[in-house]
Parts: structure tokens; sequence; C-alpha cells
């Protein structure tokens, strides 16, 4: 068997899908890899790789909605056998000093060492529905689980991430 | 949702803001796919995993092999003792004893193109890009070639810097020359006689190999397209055929990964494998048997130049050549036990393997 080559159309609504969508998968893949974008990049090319080669199938369907599974699986089995030698300390370090311009970058940072500090399935599920506002059953679609413990996971990472964010939301001094 | 939700949602949604898609980051995954479409070729052809190992270790010309006509397909040709000595200019292919339907398939369509090429006027010699031997021993799939080779080049990455003159050496200038044997000839045609002679071969966006650029409506033109269709009977249009050819090879190699994963055999002496590099200072990124054969190769490929090497100085490369051949040879014999089963395992699963 010889793979024959595409049809030019469907590289078209490849690149167009992946132009489009690009901005808001890497923020996704930011958010599910604590932040590390050399590492986020890497899992959606490899993400947006396979959407290539299932893109005859989904395309029609829900080419995002695939990629996020991609990712979200990938991201988990990746953190279980520690493929960035990942080692979570349990509390985040202190914000550095910063002038008032930097704010943002310091609070985005801030979430995102905190997101770090979840576990893998409690970061995905709560990154799911607070940043694609996506209802228990589409957080369970995507990480292939039941709904009851999307929303667990969910509810748990959130109650987690407060107690983290709470504990560093002094004003530095 | 309360305030630190709504907050939340917000704090996370700005992430993303300014993250456009880059033409570097297109072309990147552009050319992870061209990878990804000949690994998954070579593994319907009987190829091994070594080819997606070549192709990440530079093996393939994926980007940075400098003029040729053929940028786009593999590079190793010359190295392959395997395949019968280039015929004479103008001569045709004999399919050699024992190639697979698709290896087959590859001859006859040069064939073709060659006698199409010639019809019209123009020299073409026949040459099938394969180098079995030269991924048996880079995925050390044969121990004793792989333990010369590597001894020698390492994974490759350097060793066309430091052995230009060496055709057996992976990108050297001297590999290079066996892979457009019309070199000369092509160098001779003016700009127009050259545009006229891509147009009768055929392919798109100016590029001779149709197989690796994306397909027009009417599938590959020119003479490579007529010899597709004359060979493998079947019309360039025929899109439900692509779509089930795609689905039935993916679902072929999800089906035998997720085997040779799950293995008990394979999955322990992955896990020996992974100490020994360990122990050996090798940082371990995977366990997975369908994965760690290519493991380091994949580590010291990320570490070089993506321009390749040809920009180093000798010195500079024998350095980093001395490097990669310590690496490799590590890698062969910490992984020796467990290449001796998985590959026989591996092949078992290649409906197509011959050997």
């Amino acid at each position: 068997m010889r793979p024959w080559p595409r049809k030019r159309a469907d590289e078209r609504g490849f690149d167009e899908f992946v132009a489009a969508r690009w901005s808001p998968l890497f923020g996704y893949a930011c958010l599910l890899t604590s932040g590390d974008r050399h590492r986020a990049e890497d899992v959606l090319q490899d993400a947006l790789v396979k959407l290539w080669f299932a893109w005859p199938r989904v395309a029609e369907q829900q080419p995002e909605a695939y990629v996020r599974r991609v990712l979200t699986r990938a991201v988990a089995r990746s953190a279980q056998r520690r493929w960035w030698g990942e080692r979570p300390t349990g509390t985040l370090p202190e914000p550095p000093p910063g002038e008032d311009a930097s704010r943002a970058v310091d609070e985005r940072t801030r979430l995102e060492q905190a997101l770090g500090l979840l576990p893998v399935r409690q970061r995905a599920a709560v990154v799911l529905r607070y940043y694609y506002d996506l209802s228990d059953r589409q957080v369970a679609e995507t990480m292939d689980c039941p709904v009851g413990t999307a929303s667990s996971l969910a509810s748990r990472g959130l109650a987690r991430l407060r107690k983290l964010l709470a504990e560093t939301s002094e004003p530095v001094r | 949702m309360d305030e630190f939700e709504r907050d939340l949602a917000r704090r996370m949604r700005e992430t993303s803001d300014g993250a456009r898609l880059e033409p570097a980051q297109r072309e990147r995954l552009h050319a992870s796919v061209r990878v990804r479409r000949r690994a998954r070729a070579a593994w319907l052809t009987g190829g091994s995993v070594g080819v997606l190992a070549a192709a990440c270790a530079g093996l393939f010309a994926v980007s940075g092999v400098p003029g040729g006509g053929r940028a786009d397909t593999a590079t190793v040709a010359s190295a392959s003792p395997s395949v019968p000595a280039s015929p004479p200019a103008r001569g045709l292919l004999t399919v050699p004893k024992g190639a697979t339907h698709d290896e087959r398939v590859g001859y006859l369509e040069q064939n073709a193109t060659a006698v199409c090429m010639r019809a019209k006027g123009y020299t073409y010699t026949p040459h099938v890009d394969t180098a079995p031997d030269l991924w048996a021993a880079v995925d050390a799939s044969d121990y004793a070639k792989a333990k010369a080779f590597r001894g020698k080049y390492g994974y490759g990455l350097y060793s066309g810097a430091v052995h230009p003159d060496d055709p057996k050496a992976p990108m050297s200038p001297a590999s290079r020359r066996g892979e457009a044997p019309d070199a000369a000839y092509l160098a001779s045609l003016s700009p127009k006689q050259l545009a006229a002679y891509q147009k009768a071969l055929g392919g798109v966006r100016g590029t001779p190999s149709a197989e690796d650029a994306p397909g027009d409506q009417a599938g590959p033109t020119g003479c490579v397209g007529e010899a597709q269709r004359q060979v493998e009977g079947r019309d360039g249009q025929d899109a439900a055929h692509q779509k089930q050819e795609w689905e039935a090879a993916e679902a072929e190699q999800e089906q035998a990964q997720a085997h040779l994963d799950t293995e008990p055999k394979l999955v322990a002496l992955a896990d020996s494998y992974a100490s020994c590099l360990s122990a050996r200072g090798i940082a371990v990124t995977t366990r997975r048997p369908s994965r760690i054969a290519d493991m380091v190769k994949f580590q010291e490929s990320a570490k070089s130049p993506a321009e390749g090497s040809d920009h180093l100085s000798k010195s500079e490369a024998q350095l980093l050549l001395t490097a990669d051949v310590k690496a490799a040879m590590n890698d062969l014999e910490c992984g020796r036990k467990f290449r001796a089963a998985y590959f026989p395992e591996y092949h078992r699963l290649d409906p197509d393997h011959t050997a």
C-alpha cells in the first residue's frame, strides 16, 4: 500500500484550521504544561501532526476537540512517565520583585506555576472547564472518563488552586 | 461561577494572547508531517522504525540538504549495498530478488518514468532510494552492522562533515552524488530547459518528487503520474481509495504499537535497557518498547544544528562526531538484548517484511 498524495483542498483546509486555531490551542498547551512554552509547542506540534493524518475523518466534525483530546492525553501520559523530568515542590516560589508593567506577566507565571502543582488530570479538568468553558460532560469526553470523575477532578483542582493562589496573593514587597 | 472562577478564566485566556502561528512553526509542522508520512510509508513497505529515526537523525532530507532537484527524497541511496549498482545511463533497473510488493512497484515506476521521459527526448536514469542495510545499521536491528556503522559514524549526524569523500557517511557530499545520477545532465540545462524537464517529469510546486508533495486534483502529473497510473493502475482522483488506505495504515500501525508496548518480555527488557542508559548518564525520557530504541537517537538529533553539519569546520565536526559515536555505542550496548527480542516481534507484525 502506498499512501496517495493528499488532495490540495484537504491541505488547504488543514492549514486554515491550524492558522485560525493556533492561538487558543497554544494557550491550552501552555496551561497544561504549566507555562513551559517549548514543551507546549512540542506537544501541540505532535498533536497537529496526528490531526493531519486524521483530517479526512475529523475535518467535517470537530477538529479542535480532536486536538484537545490528543493534547490532554499526551501531557497526562508524559507526566506519568516524567518524560520531562517534572519535580513538583508542593509550594509556590515567591514571586520575583517587579514593576506594575510586569505584573500581568507575573500573574500569569504564578497561575502557571500553581497549575503545575496540581496532579495532571486535575489540571486538565480545571483548564478545560475555565479556559475552554466546557461542561462537565464535554470535559469527560475530552479526558475519556465518566462525567462524575471529570466533575470531581475539576472541583478538587479548583479547590487546590484557590488555596495555592490565596497563599501567594499578598502584595509583593 | 464566583469571582475567583471568573478571574481564573480571564487569567487563563490571557495566556494565549498574542500567540500567532509563525512561519517557522508552520514549516516545522509541515516538515514533521512529511517525516511521519515517510515513516509510515516505509513501515508499510517493509522498512522499520529506523526510518523514522533516520528521518529525525538527519538521514532524510527534511531540511538542510543543499541543492539537488530531489531535496524532498531520501538521501541514503548510495550507502545501500543491497541496491543494485547504478545501471548504464540508458538502462533500466532490475527488480531485486525478494523485493516486497511496494519495493517492486517503486522499481517499476522508475523504469516507466524513464521510458516516458526518454520518449520525450530527455535523459533520465532510473534510481530507487532505499537503504535497508543502512537502516538496519542505524536502528540496530542488526547488531553487527550497527556496531560497525555506529563505531565509525555514530548516528550519522556529523559524519558527512568529517568524511566528505566517504559515500557511506550519511549526508556526505560523496553520498549525495549517488542520489541524483543525472545531476551533471541537469546542471547542463538552461533554466528554460530545466523548467521544461521538470514539467515533463511531473509533480507539483516545482518538486519532481510528486509522492511527497501535496497532490492536486488530478493527482501526480507528467511522467511520474503516468508511471504511477501505469504501474499501480490507479486513478489519482480516487479520494475514497486514498482515505481508506490512510485509515487502514493508521489502524494497522496503532495496533502494532499497542501490542509492542504491552508485550511483557519487551516491557521488562525495555526497563533494563533504560536502567543501563541511566547508569551511563543518558537521560531516559521513555520506557515504551516502541519508542525506546530510538530515544537516544532523537535526543542526539535534537542537539544537532537544524541546518545540518555542512557549515561546521572539520575539527568542530570531529569533536561532535566523537560524542555522537559514544552516545550511539552506549545506546547500542545497553539495548542489545532488548533489540534482539524487539525486532523479530516487530517484523512478525509487519506483513510486508521479507527478511
